[in-house]
């Protein structure tokens, strides 16, 4: 009974067969079609011919310095000094002196890890090494100007350069048997220029307070190959938040 | 090479083929139809939003006292007036000196009040903005709006409720909003209670 049926049933196979080649060309056919298609550009803007590069922020510092030439990558150079006063006005404006047109935000965060040396009053190196990660830790999270910031101003050439034009007061470190370190506070005028969306450029400026603790004495660790020697000021941690009321 | 002949042979005498065939082209005449329909609703979509920028969304509140509020409708508020640190930045100014408000990037921004356009443009770090003299030393400022959105220029007289510009993130701004100042005799005071007086309560 079946037999007379099966060439049909088989014609009926092979148009089913058929039938999904033929769809699976079609779908082939188009898939290739979408997906040879170029990708298309961002439309982020790039250095034409006719454009200059930009010049440094800062002025090149005199003096003695670990890295004079930080001030081409718009960083405030780390002065060689054990004079705690210029070490201080120099560290809290090097926390908020950057270009953000001739570096990015992790390579000036990663010079200011350079500042750093370790809290003396650890008696373990251990311990010395990791509180001093948790303070870099803290200058990214809780000191200086947040990723959005820098990138608001990315968009629009900006730059920031800070100095502490006014006194400093000094607060003793607890604990701090040696009398080496001191927490410095000052107030900051951060000054920001970025373009204004017509080609010239505009300039602010704005005031914070902020504490450094430094170290210059016995024990701080100088930044290698420089010319920095132990015992000359170094960063021991930037404060988060007022320390005054 | 059998397979697919043996299936087109099949295709072209059998009832059941010739149904296969026609499913095949109804399904590509799907597929055509859905590749086609940007190319139709792209242009319709596009010629809709110029008509759209045509007509302002809905008109700001006006109110007696012939006041506006600087956005029209429901609007997400951000940073108040005053003590307001940015947390986790040592760096960043502690006393902001406005009030944020946000409807989203290219919502249009509006004269809260009656006066003389003093500023239209860059203005320190907020970015593309406005500011309006109200006379007896009052001045709205209305910041971070998008470049090119300006609809006022210095010297114009605005009323209120007139559009400005648009929402952005021009200057020291982290995302789209309109930082809204009021400032008196010079210094910033805080809009909410100014303009709660004139009866615009702000969030």
């Amino acid at each position: 009974m079946s037999h007379p049926r099966t060439p049909a049933r088989r014609g009926l196979v092979w148009a089913i067969v058929g039938g999904i080649i033929v769809l699976a060309a079609v779908g082939a056919i188009i898939l290739s079609a979408v997906t040879a298609q170029a990708p298309t550009a961002d439309p982020s803007p790039s250095s034409g011919p006719g454009e200059t590069s930009a010049p440094p922020a800062t002025a090149p510092p005199t003096g003695d310095y670990v890295d004079q030439s930080a001030s081409e990558k718009g960083w405030a150079p780390e002065p060689i000094t054990t004079d705690p006063e210029t070490y201080v006005r120099a560290a809290l404006a090097a926390a908020a002196t950057f270009d953000t047109r001739l570096s990015t935000r992790p390579e000036w965060l990663a010079y200011l890890d350079t500042w750093f040396t370790p809290d003396t009053r650890y008696t373990s190196e251990e311990d010395r090494e990791e509180d001093m990660r948790a303070s870099q830790l803290e200058l990214r999270q809780g000191v200086v100007l947040p990723e959005d910031e820098w990138n608001s101003l990315a968009n629009e050439e900006g730059r920031v350069t800070a100095e502490v034009p006014g006194e400093i007061t000094y607060d003793d470190v607890p604990e701090d048997a040696s009398g080496d370190m001191r927490i410095g506070t000052a107030d900051v005028v951060l000054t920001f220029t970025r373009s204004d969306g017509s080609g010239s450029e505009t300039s602010y400026d704005e005031t914070v307070r902020v504490s450094v603790q430094v170290l210059c004495g016995a024990g701080s660790i100088p930044t290698r190959e420089s010319a920095q020697q132990p015992g000359d000021c170094k960063v021991v941690r930037y404060f988060s938040g007022s320390l005054e009321p | 090479m059998g397979a697919p002949v043996a299936a087109a042979a099949a295709l072209a005498n059998t009832r059941t083929g010739r149904k296969i065939v026609t499913g095949a082209i109804l399904l590509l005449a799907l597929f055509a139809a859905l590749l086609a329909t940007p190319l139709i609703a792209v242009p319709f979509a596009v010629a809709g939003q110029s008509v759209a920028t045509t007509v302002e969304r809905r008109p700001a509140l006006i109110t007696n006292s012939e006041w506006a509020y600087p956005l029209a409708g429901g609007y997400f508020k951000g940073r108040g007036f005053g003590f307001n640190p940015v947390i986790g930045c040592s760096y960043c100014s502690i006393d902001h000196q406005g009030y944020d408000m946000a409807q989203g990037c290219g919502a249009t921004v509006y004269a809260a009040g009656p006066g003389e356009v003093i500023t239209a443009g860059s203005y320190q770090g907020y970015g593309n903005a406005v500011r309006i003299d109200h006379g007896g030393g009052l001045v709205t400022l209305y910041g971070h709006m998008q470049w090119g959105s300006l609809r006022a220029s210095v010297g114009a007289t605005v009323a209120a409720g007139a559009p400005i510009g648009a929402e952005g993130n021009t200057g020291r701004s982290f995302g789209c909003h309109l930082h809204f100042e009021v400032q008196r005799d010079g210094a910033a005071i805080d809009p909410q209670p100014f303009m709660a007086a004139l009866g615009l309560q702000l969030k």
